[in-house]
């Protein structure tokens, strides 16, 4: 398997787009249908430029913290963790989000941009393999899911609601494992 | 959208200072130069000469607190301290040879001769120990790089066979010889003595190559790389072994196996990761609430001897090439941690016991002889390796 295709798979986990379109279900429901394409653009691109500027800085930022990446990678492995508890728990992303006054395109902001697709899993992924891996593959591994994500706004659950919630919770479980792993090759790392 | 914001990012902000406050704290590494090393590695063998016995031995163990030695000794950090101080010489200080040499004395005059061989043995309860005679042999061997003295080739060859003594079909090794039944006992291992036993039977191929102590070495390397863990049930595996890792270092040239690598590989990761964690302790009670407190010397010293040994294989053996610089970065920071927390001469206040205090590592206001030995051999061999990073004396 490619290192790239490896990511592609990683991040499918992280940003986990069934959790979020299942999370964003409460605005998109406020939301006027017309509205919903600039919002899921609004979001998408929020998210990419967070998930690039967490991959472009994290080297200088480690550097600046005098954390070791080998280090990093533990705590990345915790927050990644977490996040995939929530999701296997509750088959959606995020913490407990009470719909607000986001209105259009603001509602791309937050919080489809920043918690949901752009995530503290989804940046701290991006910083751990953008070092590892590098930055534009960790950014572009991101984006299709990004994407993805941005897009499932779009669509009526409806039906497939049950069908949403168990993929994101089987998804939160296999971040789980990427997760663990993070933490075990951060310890036995040099 | 703001305020959903603003509570979004005083979430993360305080998971992040809570990561940062449990998980990533800051490691202290910064750089150290050649010169710093080599200063605190002879500060720490004037420590050893200053507290040596007129019959070889040193002081053991000094309580800074209590003002107090509480005596006990122990031959294998005898020998242990003796090698530090002959690894010096092997690097050109010919001053640490008079205390080098009567630590030397101590071990023979306390030899045991059976036969063809001959074994360091304790003078207090008469054991022969596997690994007092190993770094006994570690000692001579290195005696006979730095003054190219053959007076001791045929006593270097009979502790070598005592080694062999003790050694299993399998390679391993069993800890103690019974002079009374003239036997081995049975099923008692160390699992320091063998790693030891390892380095002393490798320097002896180095030392006398064509009489075969090659054979007994690549046994025991492929029982420390394939077996040791599982048969003495370590539970953490690779047990953290800096013998070992000397021993494979020495076989850079033969070359190690690809198991012997693999092995070199996860000792490699397991005294990486004990340096980086080590960096992140501290002195306050956070950290040692959190992270426990910091390493002795005779710990955080043996990480920076495996690291340097292992830093020397990735150099030599082009299947570790890619970790050489992770290595160099690790043995870097761990002898900085070392030289800040030796006692230098101006911290010297408050200390009833000057002579004792300088030059040493003091853990929780007690120092014992391995803490210097340790940290003299590991910041001596991170010299060359931190001058070889371009850390220039300014």
């Amino acid at each position: 398997m490619s290192d790239y295709l490896r990511l592609l798979l990683i991040f499918a986990v992280v940003i986990n787009p069934l959790a979020v379109r299942v999370a964003f279900e409460p605005w998109r429901e406020r939301l006027d249908r017309r509205e919903l394409p600039a919002v899921a653009g609004v979001g998408a691109a929020v998210a990419a430029v967070l998930l690039g500027l967490a991959a472009v800085i994290a080297a200088d930022l480690l550097d600046f913290l005098d954390v070791a990446p080998e280090t990093f990678r533990i705590a990345a492995g915790i927050v990644m963790a977490t996040s995939a508890v929530l999701a296997v728990w509750r088959g959606r992303a995020g913490a407990t989000l009470v719909p607000g006054e986001s209105r259009s395109w603001q509602a791309g902001v937050f919080p489809l941009g920043l918690p949901l697709l752009a995530g503290p899993a989804g940046l701290v992924a991006a910083m751990t393999y953008g070092i590892d891996d590098g930055e534009v593959k960790a950014w572009a591994a991101a984006v299709p899911w990004l994407a993805v994500g941005a897009a499932l706004a779009l669509v009526e659950l409806t039906r497939w609601t049950a069908a949403a919630d168990a993929v994101a919770r089987v998804c939160g479980a296999l971040l789980v494992v990427v997760s663990a792993g993070l933490i075990v090759e951060g310890v036995r790392d040099i | 959208m703001v305020r959903g914001l603003l509570g979004t990012l005083c979430v993360w902000l305080f998971g992040a200072m809570a990561l940062r406050a449990v998980v990533i704290p800051p490691e202290q590494c910064g750089p150290i130069a050649p010169t710093e090393a080599r200063v605190a590695a002879r500060a720490a063998a004037a420590w050893i000469e200053r507290n040596q016995y007129d019959d070889g031995s040193y002081v053991y163990e000094y309580n800074a607190d209590t003002n107090v030695e509480p005596g006990g000794y122990n031959v294998v950090r005898h020998a242990g301290v003796t090698m530090s101080l002959y690894q010096l010489a092997a690097k050109g200080d010919l001053s640490v040879l008079p205390a080098a040499d009567r630590g030397l004395a101590f071990m023979q005059a306390n030899l045991y001769r059976s036969e063809d061989w001959a074994a360091f043995q304790d003078p207090r309860g008469g054991q022969l120990k596997l690994g007092a005679s190993a770094l006994m042999l570690v000692s001579l061997e290195h005696r006979r790089i730095a003054t190219g003295d053959r007076q001791h080739d045929e006593l270097m060859r009979e502790v070598g066979r005592f080694l062999l003594e003790l050694q299993l079909p399998d390679g391993a090794f069993l800890e103690l010889y019974d002079q009374p039944s003239g036997a081995p006992v049975p099923d008692r291992r160390s699992k320091y003595a063998t790693g030891e036993a390892f380095w002393g039977l490798a320097l002896l191929h180095e030392a006398f190559p064509g009489e075969g102590w090659d054979v007994p070495t690549k046994k025991v390397a492929d029982y420390l790389s394939l077996y040791r863990d599982e048969v003495e049930d370590q539970k953490f595996p690779p047990w953290a072994d800096q013998w070992a890792a000397y021993g494979l270092a020495e076989m850079a040239e033969w070359p190690p196996s690809d198991d012997n690598i693999a092995y070199a590989r996860r000792l490699a990761d397991r005294f990486g990761f004990l340096v980086r964690a080590e960096s992140q302790r501290t002195t306050s009670w956070w950290s040692k609430l959190i992270h426990g407190r910091q390493a002795r010397a005779a710990g955080a010293g043996t990480w920076v001897e495996a690291l340097t040994s292992l830093h020397h294989l990735a150099s030599v053996d082009p299947r570790m090439a890619d970790v050489r610089e992770e290595l160099g970065d690790r043995v870097e920071c761990g002898a900085q941690m070392l030289a800040e927390r030796q006692v230098g001469p101006d911290e010297l206040n408050g200390y009833d016991r000057p002579d004792i205090a300088e030059g040493a590592w003091f853990t929780e206001g007690i120092t014992r002889m391995d803490d210097q030995q340790h940290a003299l051999s590991g910041l001596l061999l991170s010299e060359p390796i931190l001058a070889g990073r371009g850390r220039g004396d300014e």
